[in-house]
């Protein structure tokens, strides 16, 4: 079958791929554009390592078809650190030691930062609800929901200054 | 995945044409309930109808005494809007708790309620709202819409367009969810208003399905304690590896209860 | 312990891997590529049991795309008389594990695999493989596979003289348990029954291989134990060692369920068919069909006290699923069960079962907390039965220095009594419960692990350090090694790098598994450091011109001591590291040893559940483990071990199960269907870090990672017994059980 054209921004970066309609878009991240910071751990959205933004707001890229990219905005965890500079959570997670294996850190990271744009200042159970949809089987969550909460304190600092 | 052609049309009477051109087509609007069997070859679509470039589709509005939900809306959209937060704030709360974050920010009101999966939560907002569907080419009130799991009235090729929400005087939600897939273990979704007092209970059976003898109860007393003795029969409702129907039966009065509750 | 100073142990230090992880570049096996790449696919029994007659490839081969094809005729045969154990396996069930040779043994075990250039391609073709199976009757539960008339799996496995499904027995005995029994005033016994659990990794297994022309072949893929996946690979291939290159990727967890191998001597085989390099990737679905959950148990546990609350005698009898193939853990639950307490009489027995599902694999204390599960339980009705406090029952019976285990060792200085000590006077403890609230308490053991391990320290010609292990870094060990190291070398843990080599550039080292890798590895690491240090004080002492004696090492640089002291200028890492190559060469020290003196790790937990006796849903409101760590050389990834660990315990106790449907099957073999706990499920977790230092360690650490998977089952157990007056004596206690379990209380 014919392949798609698709013509998409990623990271604020124009990207166009050629794509079959049957895949989808993690698998395009990951294996036609080598943008790999994206995990698969299930295919079927139930655990959250693949979370990326579209337009915004955070979805599964396992279960979003890729041709579905179409002339919309995807960020990815490459697209997170503004240059050598990690975002407030990134470096937060790396003082407070919320990752150990890391495989489902890049997710927790866009979901909570898609959860801070939002929410400058939630509370443990919003977090924690907020991130119902990423899996993590090494920490128990208690040092990431330590980590969301702390860096949300900081940047809200931060802005106030 | 088998193969399947792709296409994005832009309007409804598109959409419908590709999909009354070929009765293999399968629309898709969030994809959550579709990609994964896809992913699982249970389902051989030749082609999907991405709906999500129709603009007739979207929008969230309040008309009159009625609230206006297009197709297309996110969960999360609905657990946001303020018309339904205002005229409606059972169903926003519904919407607010249906899966995780990506979930609701990719599912649509369409999708859960053409699906009429037992274990959705949006079929009891419909038919314990008494809600209207409207499709390209007709309105189907909630009573005669769930025909039975996985099915609805809906004719092949024929497009779920918007869901009209009577504004109630009292509404209220409740559920346990499943432990394992957070989907609903068993639901009731109750509302006292123009459409009468309405108690409508999902996950427990195979399609979701009205509780009228907590419906009279409530007529004549709308309180938690009118369905707290009303027990359901075991009969006909689901058995998984999650829970049987006698637990299910149990949960239908405990859901009642806290339904009419949570509606106040 | 031969480190005073604090400067970098004990320290919440950024990890050397870090910045890597939280930016996505961070390399795991599934984001290997190679040019010209295929992709590897399983095709898997549809049959819990079944003979293979014959298997037609002949469809699939002549499918375009497909590059090879491969079955069991391509993995090298162990006959099932001839033990070739390797680590905790046996190639003779290893080789029947990676692909189903005389019979497929459970649903989902590996048939055969197809190489082609896509992955549908690969798939397509597993579908045109014909298989002729001869469907045989199938078992899946302990209790039907040890009845007489069950079907057998193996008829080379024999039990007491007869054909059987138990494969092995493990016994520990000390004193008496008859006469301990008579002397006791109360005796409690109750049976026990847990559900296989997965280790629930979130990266599916995966691997990259290459085999070149010349045979050279390497191998990137996730484990744990890059020389484990060499040694493996090459007797199931017939490759030698020397030929492979095994190196370890970033792991995305493994929990114990790493430690062996599924797909890399397939993927070899059909490199090495192909002439391609190819890559493999479990589907989730896989994962949970046919890599090794931990074991189903059936436990019978017998304890007796007298009035003043001493223990006097207990007997445990733990029946663990093997799944298809011998080797459950039985030696933790047998072993670990009734290690925590100084016990004169016991009697504790294991039994391996074999039925037909995958095969087990480690996880995360592997048997403990099936065998804690029992015991836990049993002591806290002891405590009622006796008036006493629970943990004060624990802490008369307490295993101290000295005491003799019934699993062999007499411990020496060991923090178990610490860990209740430390629970007992935590406000957690005394804290008012709520309505509906309960508490309870259990405690826990692992036996922790030594082993071979080795390290090469290297000075950088800009002077500063390069430090090589051999283990994958599971949970943050690169950070701890970077702690040690600066520390003894008296410089910025900064200025060190941690890197895990692979089976061609460093040494031998066994799995990253058992709580060893930072017992272990800080050992070769410290060792090696140490001679570095000495090569330094030879160099000072070179261009001083005066005795190596006379020169000692403090903050990262070398004095002259002694009579010279003062004499010279200090000279710092830097500036040797600048005249190496005129004072002698590269400045650098490696060490290879079978480390020895892991001691046992102790733990003891509160927990408080809230039940809603409506539902039936238990849900932890409040957790507070205590842990002997030794000594915490990077506190926040003790701490994570701790809350991660406490975490699956959760999970186990109270929503995580297989479950079989009618043909033999993995019912929910999803993360839908399959439930781990969400952000959501749970509370903080508080952690209270007890250093009792390990005194044959050169830090004092002991291990970490596994006790706290050991005493959650209990600890909630006995939470909800606390809350609503019902015993419970199997897991989960999933809603509706706990629901039956009230009404059958109020009927």
């Amino acid at each position: 079958m014919a392949k798609l054209h698709v013509s998409t921004t990623i990271n604020g970066e124009p990207v166009e791929f050629l794509c079959s309609p049957q895949q989808s878009m993690l698998e395009v991240l990951r294996n036609t554009l080598g943008l790999t910071g994206t995990k698969e751990g299930c295919g079927t959205g139930d655990c959250g390592a693949c979370s990326i933004t579209l337009d915004g707001r955070l979805v599964c890229s396992c279960l979003m078809l890729a041709a579905e990219a179409e002339g919309r905005e995807i960020g990815t965890i490459e697209g997170m650190a503004q240059g050598d500079r990690l975002h407030p959570l990134q470096r937060k997670f790396l003082e407070l030691a919320a990752l150990q294996c890391g495989i489902c850190t890049p997710g927790v990271l866009v979901a909570a930062k898609a959860l801070l744009d939002r929410n400058p200042d939630p509370t443990e159970t919003e977090v924690r609800y907020w991130l119902a949809g990423n899996l993590c089987r090494c920490t128990g969550y208690d040092k990431i929901v330590r980590a969301v909460l702390e860096t949300a304190a900081e940047m809200r600092e931060e802005a106030a200054r | 995945m088998y193969e399947f052609a792709y296409h994005k049309p832009s309007s409804v009477a598109d959409a419908v044409k590709l999909l009354s051109a070929d009765p293999e087509a399968r629309p898709i609007a969030g994809g959550h309930t579709l990609l994964p069997a896809l992913k699982h070859r249970l389902a051989r679509p030749t082609a999907l109808v991405d709906l999500s470039g129709i603009a007739e589709l979207r929008g969230i509005r309040r008309e009159g005494d009625k609230v206006v939900i297009g197709a297309l809306a996110r969960h999360a959209e609905v657990a946001n809007s303020d018309a339904v937060k205002g005229a409606i704030p059972a169903l926003a709360r519904l919407a607010g708790t249906i899966g995780d974050v990506q979930v609701r920010n990719r599912g649509t009101l369409g999708g859960s309620v053409a699906n009429n999966d037992p274990a959705a939560d949006y079929p009891a907002a419909v038919l314990g709202l008494g809600a209207t569907v409207v499709t390209d080419r007709r309105r189907i009130a909630a009573d005669d819409f769930f025909t039975g799991m996985f099915s609805t009235a809906l004719e092949p090729g024929e497009l779920l367009v918007a869901i009209e929400f009577p504004i109630p005087e009292k509404a209220g939600y409740a559920k346990m969810k499943n432990p394992a897939s957070r989907y609903v273990m068993t639901g009731a979704f109750v509302s006292r208003g123009p459409q009468g007092v309405r108690v409508a209970i999902n996950g427990a059976g195979p399609c979701v399905f009205r509780q009228r003898e907590m419906e009279a109860a409530l007529a004549a007393n709308w309180s938690p304690d009118a369905v707290a003795n009303i027990r359901q029969s075991p009969d006909g409702l689901n058995s998984d590896i999650h829970g049987s129907a006698e637990y299910r039966a149990h949960l239908v009065t405990v859901m009642a209860k806290r339904a009419v509750a949570d509606a106040g | 312990m031969n480190v005073v100073s604090n400067k970098w142990i004990g320290q919440r230090t950024i990890r050397p891997d870090g910045a890597d992880k939280v930016t996505g570049r961070a390399a795991y096996a599934a984001d290997a590529t190679m040019p010209g790449m295929i992709w590897g696919k399983i095709l898997r029994s549809p049959h819990p049991h079944a003979r293979i007659r014959s298997i037609d490839t002949s469809k699939a081969e002549a499918l375009p795309g497909v590059k090879a094809v491969v079955t069991a005729k391509d993995i090298v045969d162990f006959p099932v008389d001839t033990p070739v154990p390797l680590g905790i396996q046996d190639m003779r069930w290893m080789c029947r594990n990676v692909m189903a040779r005389e019979k497929a043994l459970f649903h989902g075990h590996p048939v055969a695999a197809v190489a082609a250039t896509t992955e549908e391609i690969a798939a397509e073709a597993c579908r045109l493989i014909e298989v002729d199976y001869e469907v045989l009757p199938w078992v899946i539960e302990i209790e039907d596979a040890i009845r007489p008339d069950a079907p057998i799996l193996h008829d080379f496995l024999r039990f007491e003289g007869r054909p059987s499904n138990i494969a092995g027995k493990l016994e520990h005995r000390l004193g008496d348990v008859e006469a301990g029994f008579a002397e006791a005033d109360v005796v409690i016994e109750r049976s026990f029954a847990t559900r296989p659990v997965h280790q629930g990794y979130i990266e599916p297994h995966a691997c990259l291989v290459s085999v070149a022309p010349d045979g050279k072949t390497t191998i990137w893929s996730s484990s744990q134990g890059q020389f484990m996946v060499r040694a493996m690979t090459s007797l199931l291939t017939g490759i030698p060692q020397s030929d492979i290159r095994a190196i370890p990727a970033e792991i995305g967890g493994g929990f114990g369920g790493k430690t062996i191998i599924y797909l890399e001597p397939v993927a070899v085989m059909l490199s090495k068919k192909s002439g391609r390099p190819v890559k493999m990737v479990m589907t989730r679905e896989e994962v949970m069909r046919a890599t090794g959950p931990t074991s189903a148990s059936r436990s019978t546990v017998k304890i007796g006290a007298r009035r003043d609350g001493r223990i006097v005698a207990a007997q445990g009898t733990f029946y663990l699923q093997a799944g298809a193939l011998p080797g459950s853990p039985i030696r933790g639950a047998a072993g670990c069960a009734f290690a925590p307490y100084d016990i004169p009489n016991v009697h504790s027995v294991g039994y391996d079962v074999v039925s037909n599902r995958s095969k087990v694999a480690a996880y995360r204390a592997p048997g403990a907390p099936i065998g804690a599960y029992a015991v836990e339980c049993v002591l806290d009705e002891l405590a009622e039965a006796l008036g006493m406090d629970p943990l004060e029952l624990r802490l008369k019976n307490a295993a101290r220095q000295g005491t003799k285990a019934a699993h062999g060792p007499v411990y020496p200085r060991i923090g178990f009594a610490e860990t209740i000590e430390a629970a007992l006077a935590h406000p957690h403890y005394k804290a008012p419960l709520g309505k509906r609230q309960g508490r309870g308490v259990a405690c826990g053991f692992w036996f922790n692990a030594g082993g071979e391990s080795s390290a090469q320290v290297n000075v950088t010609e800009d002077g500063n350090v390069v430090v090589t292990t051999g283990h994958p870094d599971i949970g943050g060990s690169r950070a701890s090694i970077a702690n040690i190291t600066a520390e003894l070398l008296g410089i910025d843990y900064r200025r060190v790098s941690v890197l895990i080599g692979d089976t061609a550039t460093i040494g031998y080292s066994n799995l990253t598994g058992g709580s060893r890798v930072l017992f272990a590895s800080a050992t070769v690491v410290t060792q090696s450091v140490e001679k570095v240090i000495t090569q330094l004080r030879e160099r000072a002492a070179k261009i001083w011109g005066i005795d190596p004696d006379a020169v000692k090492w403090e903050d990262g640089q070398a004095l002259p001591a002694g009579d010279n002291a003062g004499r010279f200028p200090p000279l710092t890492l830097k500036q040797l590291a600048a005249k190496a190559s005129e004072t002698g060469g590269p400045i650098g020290a490696g060490v290879q040893l079978n480390t020895t003196g892991a001691e046992g790790g102790f733990a003891t937990h509160i927990c408080d559940v809230e039940v809603d006796p409506e539902l039936g849903i238990v849900r932890v409101v409040r957790y507070t483990a205590f842990q002997d760590a030794g000594r915490a050389i990077h506190p926040g990834y003790v701490e994570g071990q701790m809350q991660g660990g406490v975490a699956q315990g959760i999970g186990w106790a109270l929503s995580e199960e297989y479950v079989y449907d009618r043909q033999g099957r993995v019912d929910n073999a999803s993360f839908l269907d399959y439930r781990m706990p969400v952000c959501s499920d749970l509370p903080m977790i508080d952690t209270v870090i007890i250093e009792v230092p390990n005194p044959k360690h050169p830090q004092g650490v002991r291990g970490v990672g596994e006790v706290p998977i050991v005493p959650p089952l209990a600890a909630i157990s006995n939470a909800v017994y606390n809350a609503l007056g019902r015993r419970f004596y199997s897991l989960p206690m999933s809603p509706p059980k706990v629901l039956a379990t009230l009404e059958g209380a109020a009927a």
